[in-house]
């Protein structure tokens, strides 16, 4: 066994053991960090990794009510052309948001619905914005992702691939999705899906700083 | 700034800052320091973690609950011959099971059987996400011989220490795990694709995924002990940890019937004509000899009696105890 000490190999700062955290975010220098992924028939390092996070840029205006928060989603892409299958409208990157463990189906279902939004995104260049802590971490998201993409691509894989077949996905990135929250209701301000969410105290209130960002990008 | 390396196993599960206890939190992967509330991810290295129950019974704890299951079946005098503390091997998963499944549900309807055999079952397509949190725990080499079941619910709640094997007296045994870590694994996600399903589902379509899955030995205690009374041997092994009798065997005495009467007179009856005195020997023998192996030795004072309630012929049975 192999214990790695909840503190920012940066600046020291120690981390709090939350249930399910799995992402830390440092209060002092404003990095995220992980555990480093698994690979089998390694002994993982004991130290925590940087994570390298962007928040995407809203797509819509930010509504005068409720609170406007950074939600933390993995974005795993899905490399279809490795299957030979013809995707058609399928969905080309799962969605998969990193809180929400305690309940689970609905975080599949959310992702499922985020996963099916059609649209472009981008990553707003430059942010003034705080990451959240996040629950799920690299390999938990590469789990939960083939999941995702099975409940989210209709028809398939069909009946005698789905004990075989393996989704191939590419390697994930923990975006931020500016969201509305009001009350339990949280709506992404990118894609506009809205899906009932317990957040907790882990996501807070960034109305402000998301204004200023966007106004330093405007001008 | 960082920290330096550490691992817990051989430091067991201190706080490597301050040496104090580190507690488990509800998400068995993280730790933290009850003194300084520093916090720990644990995360396995390959090598399977042994642990063992804090504390369990010792051998004269072990034989005060022979002693007292014994005394339910009216024995009172036996000697512990021998006994030695057996460590069994139990993989213990603990994990997050996340699935997505879809099948074929035969409706449940309600109507006349008579009308509904002619009817094709109705059958609804259902696709769904499942998850659940398990805690397994799986035997990993043959215990059947100890009479435990498992252990699922004893370690859930006990506390638990590294076992080292090496620091072991030598009166004690470990067994080695014969199930592998990957059978074990593979066991748990099969148990736990089963239980997914309703009992009606068809044509399914199922993918398991189990994650932060932890997986490590518990050892736990299981007392044999062997013991005499009216001059036979006996096993009996011993929960370890909560001091109750798993199984075992005790002497029972039962009366013979009119069969072990009539047996009896009979060999005394042939014999007694032929030489008086023989007879008397043959069934003096035959009387001390049982009496030997079923309480105490007849006494001289006995003798006149004759077949006496004491002498009555007797036969030994071994019953299994029931815990």
């Amino acid at each position: 066994m192999i214990l790695t000490r909840l503190q920012c190999p940066h600046c020291g700062e120690p981390f709090e053991p939350v249930d399910d955290r799995r992402v830390f975010v440092c209060d002092g220098c404003r990095q995220s960090f992980s555990p480093s992924p698994s690979v089998e028939g390694a002994v993982p390092s004991t130290e925590l990794v940087a994570l390298e996070r962007a928040v995407v840029r809203p797509q819509r205006p930010l509504p005068a009510e409720g609170k406007i928060v950074l939600l933390p989603v993995w974005f795993v892409p899905i490399r279809w052309d490795a299957l030979n299958v013809t995707v058609g409208a399928w969905p080309t990157e799962v969605r998969l948001p990193a809180l929400g463990l305690a309940r689970t189906q609905l975080l599949i279902k959310f992702a499922s619905h985020l996963t099916r939004a059609r649209g472009a995104w981008e990553t707003l260049p430059t942010s003034r914005l705080t990451h959240a802590p996040a629950e799920l971490a690299m390999e938990d998201a590469f789990a939960v992702s083939e999941l995702v993409v099975f409940a989210s691509v209709e028809g398939w894989p069909r009946d005698e691939q789905a004990d075989r077949v393996e989704v191939p996905l590419g390697p994930p990135r923990l975006l931020d999705l500016p969201c509305q929250l009001d009350g339990l209701r949280l709506t992404d301000l990118v894609f506009g899906r809205s899906q009932h969410f317990e957040a907790g105290d882990s996501l807070r209130d960034q109305r402000e700083e998301m204004a200023l960002s966007l106004n330093e990008i405007m001008s | 700034m960082s920290s330096p390396p550490s691992t817990a196993a051989g430091l067991g599960i201190n706080c490597v800052q301050c040496g104090g206890v580190l507690r488990v939190k509800r998400d068995r992967a993280l730790l933290q320091c009850e003194y300084c509330r520093a916090g720990f991810l644990q995360r396995s290295d390959g090598e399977v973690d042994l642990y063992a129950p804090v504390g369990p019974v010792d051998r004269r704890q072990a034989a005060r609950a022979l002693a007292q299951q014994l005394r339910l079946h009216g024995i009172e005098d036996f000697a512990v011959i021998s006994g030695t503390l057996f460590h069994l091997p139990f993989w213990q998963v603990n994990g997050k099971v996340v699935g997505w499944q879809c099948y074929e549900e035969r409706e449940t309807l309600e109507r006349d059987t008579a009308v509904q055999e002619h009817l094709a079952p109705r059958t609804r397509s259902v696709e769904e996400t499942v998850s659940r949190d398990i805690s397994l725990s799986l035997p990993a080499c043959d215990i059947r011989g100890f009479g435990l079941v498992g252990v699922a619910s004893q370690v859930e709640t006990l506390p638990l220490k590294p076992l080292l094997v090496e620091r072991l007296p030598d009166d004690q045994r470990v067994c080695l795990p014969v199930r592998t870590a990957e059978a074990a694994v593979r066991a748990a996600r099969l148990s736990c694709s089963a239980s997914m399903l309703p009992r009606r589902a068809a044509r399914v379509r199922q993918r398991i995924q189990l994650i932060r899955t932890q997986l490590r030995l518990i050892y736990y205690p299981v007392w044999r002990l062997t013991y005499s009374s009216g001059g036979a041997h006996f096993d009996v092994t011993i929960d370890g940890v909560r001091g109750k009798v798993l199984r075992g065997s005790y002497p029972q005495r039962v009366r013979a019937g009119l069969g072990g009467w009539l047996a009896a007179a009979g060999l005394m009856g042939l014999l007694a004509p032929l030489d008086m005195a023989g007879g008397f020997a043959v069934w003096l023998v035959w009387a001390m000899a049982r009496a030997r192996g079923l309480g105490p030795p007849p006494a001289v004072s006995h003798l006149p009696g004759w077949l006496s309630d004491d002498l009555r012929p007797t036969r030994t049975v071994v019953r299994e105890m029931e815990p």
